[in-house]
């Protein structure tokens, strides 16, 4: 069936096509699907023209995001490595397996939080949904993450003992694919929620800083004992980054419950961040 | 679509916004509540109990005065935005052109910006690709072509809008008030190339103040007024009409 001879149609309570209007939540996924698939093609150029458009007018462009978390980087093996000496091997390593994902997470989040608002006409103008710009506001920070990615290579001429090539590394993309699901989920809050309330930004400015310190990204998991150490567990940053440097610097799977507890946050996050959307998709193209 | 049949109905819609731009939990509106406790729900009926049916190949103009609801009916048509009461159905590939250069990246060059334009329209990948020599060669950019957009004045970003907005193939075009731009030989130019669409068969429906171009474009015309459909029918009588009201004012 081609779209040329199906019927949208559109009702106070959401597009209807063809004559699936059954309300159930499988129909309900099913059209979403389609949607999400006839949108594709937007969403890919859209990503990329994001993706492009950001380092179009820059000197150095893609130096960019593998230049960010190694400044970073090296300011803190200094800080932690001279002034306040710590235990830890190929420290620098360690850090970037931290700094790479925390950047995505930060820079996607502060990016996407606007993202309705800077890309209004596309929401009120086309019939792209605005879910579309959600995705490819992540997605094209997913993008530079790769580049970012990148900046760990040289790393391993430095310190080619903290590297470990194993099987363990085929869960990497797994660990990817929550950390971008919790990207998504926590932009689709703030972004919804920013349409509304435009200090929203500032509330995840602030969320940033906090995520950043209770985040073992300059520390170690194991620093924390006992009930702290319980409640990183509902710290889907804090169970991402630890499975990527136990499959990175100890070349195994990361322990069960920390993976699964990685898995479940994240995958909340996301889901919160859907139902809020759906519920305020609405307010979302009528007050951009 | 060539073949004749119902591509456009609306039944019963309305659409009603909050005219109160701000949330009622803001902290200063917090604060002005504990003296004046009862609060004025303010309703604005941007459309009205609107009701209509339009054909493949109907060129329909949208006649009213700012504010009556044009663009919301046209949002509507496109799916941008879902009715508070009745249903908008549509069938086809709708190109929905409200706005001028949608997308449009600063930094980046004239087909860089067609090629994102005509995607969010919802061109795909190999039409967009054929498109763009046609979409280029009706901006007429000259040297311009390959310089970032951020350097163009406003009539060369109008008309690279326009060139996009012209060539996107679809069952039924929405336009919105954006021909009132660039100079007299780019206007002719749309209007040479709205005719050409016309004659193709393909659906339009124009919302505009230009009362001769949409009388030489359309057979049919619908005028809102405050929301509500105040008269449908042929182009000339329902443009007539109109003008007359117009005048009266």
């Amino acid at each position: 069936m081609t779209s040329a001879s199906v019927w949208r149609h559109r009702t106070p309570r959401g597009t209807i096509v063809g004559d699936d209007d059954a309300p159930s939540t499988q129909a309900e996924l099913r059209r979403f699907v389609e949607e999400l698939s006839s949108n594709l093609h937007a969403l890919e150029v859209f990503t990329l023209g994001r993706f492009r458009a950001t380092y179009r007018a820059q000197a150095l462009g893609l130096l960019w995001p593998m230049a960010n978390p190694t400044i970073l980087m090296i300011v803190m093996s200094v800080v932690f490595g001279v002034v306040f000496p710590s235990s830890i091997p190929a420290y620098p390593v360690f850090l970037m397996l931290g700094l790479v994902p925390w950047h995505f997470l930060s820079h996607a989040w502060t990016d996407g939080t606007t993202c309705f608002l800077h890309h209004a006409e596309i929401i009120k103008r086309t019939s792209v949904p605005a879910y579309v710009v959600v995705i490819g506001t992540v997605f094209s920070h997913v993008l530079n993450m790769g580049f970012a990615a990148l900046s760990i290579v040289p790393l391993i001429a430095f310190y080619p003992e903290a590297f470990h090539v194993s099987a363990a590394l085929l869960l990497l993309p797994v660990v990817v694919v929550l950390l971008v699901a919790l990207g998504l989920g926590l932009v689709l809050l703030s972004a919804v929620l920013n349409v509304v309330y435009r200090d929203v930004g500032y509330v995840v400015n602030s969320a940033l800083v906090v995520l950043f310190w209770v985040t073992p990204i300059v520390y170690p998991m194991g620093k924390l004992a006992g009930l702290s150490h319980k409640a990183m567990l509902l710290n889907p940053m804090a169970t991402l980054i630890q499975c990527v440097r136990v499959i990175v610097l100890e070349g195994a799977m990361p322990p069960p419950a920390i993976l699964g507890a990685a898995a479940v946050s994240s995958l909340a996050v996301l889901i919160s961040g859907a139902l809020l959307y759906r519920r305020f998709s609405g307010v979302v193209a009528d007050h951009v | 679509m060539s073949e004749g049949g119902l591509v456009v109905r609306f039944s019963g819609v309305s659409k009603v916004y909050r005219r109160k731009h701000f949330p009622s939990f803001l902290l200063r509106e917090l604060v002005a509540g504990l003296s004046t406790p009862e609060r004025v729900v303010d309703q604005h009926w941007a459309i009205r109990e609107v009701s209509f049916e339009i054909q493949a190949g109907e060129t329909v103009a949208i006649l009213g005065v700012n504010g009556s609801g044009k663009s919301t009916l046209l949002r509507l048509v496109a799916g941008a935005t879902h009715p508070s009461a009745g249903r908008v159905s549509v069938r086809g590939r709708v190109a929905p052109v409200l706005a001028l250069g949608v997308g449009f990246e600063p930094d980046m060059t004239a087909p860089e910006n067609a090629y994102i334009n005509a995607s969010l329209l919802g061109v795909g990948r190999e039409e967009a690709e054929l498109l763009l020599e046609r979409i280029l060669a009706f901006a007429d950019l000259g040297d311009f072509a390959d310089v970032p957009v951020r350097h163009y004045s406003s009539g060369m970003l109008a008309r690279l809008g326009f060139g996009v907005a012209m060539h996107v193939s679809a069952d039924v075009l929405l336009i919105d008030e954006v021909l009132a731009v660039g100079d007299g030989a780019f206007q002719n130019k749309c209007l040479a190339r709205m005719r050409e669409l016309r004659d193709e068969g393909r659906t339009l429906l124009f919302a505009t103040h230009e009362l001769g171009m949409a009388r030489e474009l359309c057979s049919r015309a619908l005028w809102i007024k405050n929301g509500e459909l105040a008269l449908d029918g042929p182009c000339a009588d329902v443009v007539d009409a109109y003008q007359t009201a117009l005048e009266m004012r």
